[in-house]
């Protein structure tokens, strides 16, 4: 018995004291990511050896004994796999030990195990039953990345989005999917599996709830990571095949992808229900479908100048005015010419027919526009005193700096003139801001991000050098 | 009235599709399905706070409800309501989008605690 209670407060003690170290270290790392990883290696191999070598200590051959050892090594696997711990770890709401030990889920997470940590305890906190609890430990989790000193990679850019966006705005879904989306971009490679499942998750719900499929497809898209996302593959290729029934996706990846997620009972239905919807108006259609109507179909694409002009012509033909005048004057209209001018103000404000530079906008968009460009010109004059003064700056600090450009150039999207012309201010401070992370600081993720939405901005603002250098940076040609 | 609904002309027949009705409705039609829609919300009647679009669901509530009244009782807005009408794809199904709560709970992504 006393070989057993020893070898057994040996045994603990050992994994006790090599997970302190390795956390320790994780916490403390300063070199390159090679040394990070043959550390972490070297050190989970330490204690797998203690614990492995403590678990055989006695040598006694009673029952007790056998399965004293039987149990230490059958613990051996949990202490191999710490992602596998920190998931039961999190099913016991446990958030600073799953964000630790999921902070050594190098097999899992990759070169991103700060994501993990983040992702495990993100899991341990949605298991919490008071909503105070909840707070504080996503609070606790932001501060724990805002202190992270080392390099910034994917996952922890999504991580660090979910738990920002979740402590702003509160059950704001469509809040949340907004953030996801600005994430459009990201390399997608270092993007753990477990991260990708959940952002893209999370950015789904408003559009599910909707049933926009051409939104769903759009995150599908935007989440569908190398690591295997399940539901993303399952979803593109359902609406591949059934919503746009396009013949280059095949049946059989629609069923392969629909048995991995077949426990999603809600998602089989809405495909199904999708499935008879399609049916029912294939047979119910018209082929002379309304101008109006061909403007819901074709929401998404882009149409030539000269559909265009047909289009237009064809909503405010002279027949067509002939009716609409003839029906505000059954429906009581005392001013037709004023309500038909309404009719075709709002024809030529459609998306579709709109001109940037003639769009009128309004004292509250133009105020917006003017803040907008106000704090784009603020940040250029920030980032480029920190490039002056030649500050360090932590990958987080930059990641912040870069969310605040993309969010402005976001949300200039809509005037796609004034996104370009905000691009072209800032353009020369982030085309030496990208050269400084990528050189000296080697940021190699964080450029990429930048590199994939300034690509396409400098190509139509006609900065070639600036566009062959970064598209070359998105196509992997730089090392 | 969601921002939705006034950042595009393509969504100027709203108030006929929060209604439920057609461009040949009455003013008794629109009064009557105004108090209709108005008691089921008040009721709690599954599902009675969506109402279809031609692409997917939106919510309503009594306020957009008293909204879209006051905009079909207007003729210049209700011309321009009928001007752009589509018959919205799911008035005989509304059931199978599910709210975003039940897509959360579904998901495992429901977050914070009640």
């Amino acid at each position: 018995m006393e070989e057993i209670a020893r070898s057994s407060i040996l045994g603990g003690l050992g994994l006790v004291i090599g997970i302190i170290i390795l956390v320790y270290r994780l916490n403390n790392k300063g070199g390159t990511k090679s040394d990070q990883r043959a550390n972490q290696y070297g050190y989970a191999l330490l204690i797998w050896a203690i614990f492995l070598l403590l678990s055989f200590i006695p040598k006694s051959t009673s029952l007790i004994s056998i399965a004293t050892n039987v149990a230490l090594i059958a613990c051996t696997p949990l202490l191999l796999l710490p992602s596998l711990l920190s998931a039961l770890i999190a099913c016991f709401g446990r958030v600073k030990l799953s964000y630790y030990i999921g902070k050594l889920g190098f097999f899992y997470f990759g070169r991103n195990p700060t994501a993990g940590g983040l992702l495990r305890g993100y899991q341990a906190a949605k298991t919490l039953k008071n909503v105070e609890h909840q707070r504080e430990a996503l609070l606790w989790l932001r501060s724990r990345y805002q202190k992270h000193t080392g390099k910034i990679y994917s996952g922890e850019m999504v991580m660090y989005i979910i738990i920002d966006a979740l402590l702003t705005k509160p059950n704001d879904d469509e809040y949340l999917a907004q953030r996801l989306n600005l994430l459009d971009g990201i390399g997608q490679s270092s993007i753990p599996r477990g991260v990708s499942v959940l952002a893209c998750k999370l950015a789904l719900i408003p559009a599910l709830s909707r049933g926009d499929w051409d939104a769903i497809n759009d995150i599908a898209e935007q989440w569908n990571t190398p690591a295997s996302n399940g539901i993303a593959k399952y979803l593109k290729e359902f609406y591949g095949r059934y919503v746009k029934y396009s013949h280059v996706f095949s049946k059989f990846d629609c069923w392969f992808w629909s048995l991995v997620i077949f426990r999603n009972k809600d998602i089989m239905k809405l495909s199904r229900d999708t499935i008879d919807k399609l049916k029912e108006r294939e047979n119910s259609f018209e082929p002379e479908a309304s101008f109006i109507e061909s403007l819901w179909i074709n929401n998404n694409k882009k149409m030539s100048e000269v559909e265009k002009k047909n289009q237009l012509e064809s909503l405010l033909a002279n027949h067509v005015i002939d009716k609409w005048k003839n029906r505000a004057s059954t429906i009581g209209v005392l001013q037709i010419d004023n309500a038909w001018d309404a009719i075709e103000r709002s024809v030529h404000q459609h998306p579709q027919f709109k001109i940037d530079h003639d769009c009128i906008e309004d004292d509250e968009q133009y105020e917006r526009k003017q803040s907008l460009q106000k704090n784009l010109r603020y940040l250029e004059g920030s980032i480029q005193r920190k490039l002056s003064e030649k500050l360090p700056g932590s990958g987080f600090e930059h990641y912040m700096d870069w969310l605040k450009v993309l969010n402005i150039l976001h949300e200039l999207k809509t005037h796609k003139h004034e996104q370009l012309l905000a691009f072209s201010i800032v353009h020369n401070v982030l085309w030496n801001w990208a050269a400084d992370l990528w050189n000296n600081k080697k940021e190699r993720c964080l450029v990429h991000f930048i590199a994939t939405v300034c690509a396409p901005l400098a190509l139509e603002c006609n900065f070639k050098e600036m566009h062959k250098i970064l598209s070359g940076i998105t196509r992997g040609e730089f090392k | 009235m969601t921002p939705e609904f006034t950042s595009n002309p393509q969504f100027s027949a709203w108030p006929f599709w929060v209604l439920e009705l057609t461009p040949d409705a009455t003013g008794i039609d629109i009064e009557k399905s105004t108090r209709d829609i108005t008691a089921k919300i008040t009721l709690g009647v599954p599902n009675a706070e969506f109402f279809a679009i031609p692409q997917g669901k939106r919510t309503r509530d009594a306020f957009l409800i008293r909204e879209a009244k006051a905009k079909l009782i207007d003729p210049t807005a209700r011309l321009l309501a009928e001007y752009w009408y589509v018959k919205p794809l799911e008035t005989t199904d509304t059931e199978s989008s599910l709210p975003a709560s039940t897509w959360k709970k579904s998901l495992g992504v429901a977050f914070w605690a009640d």
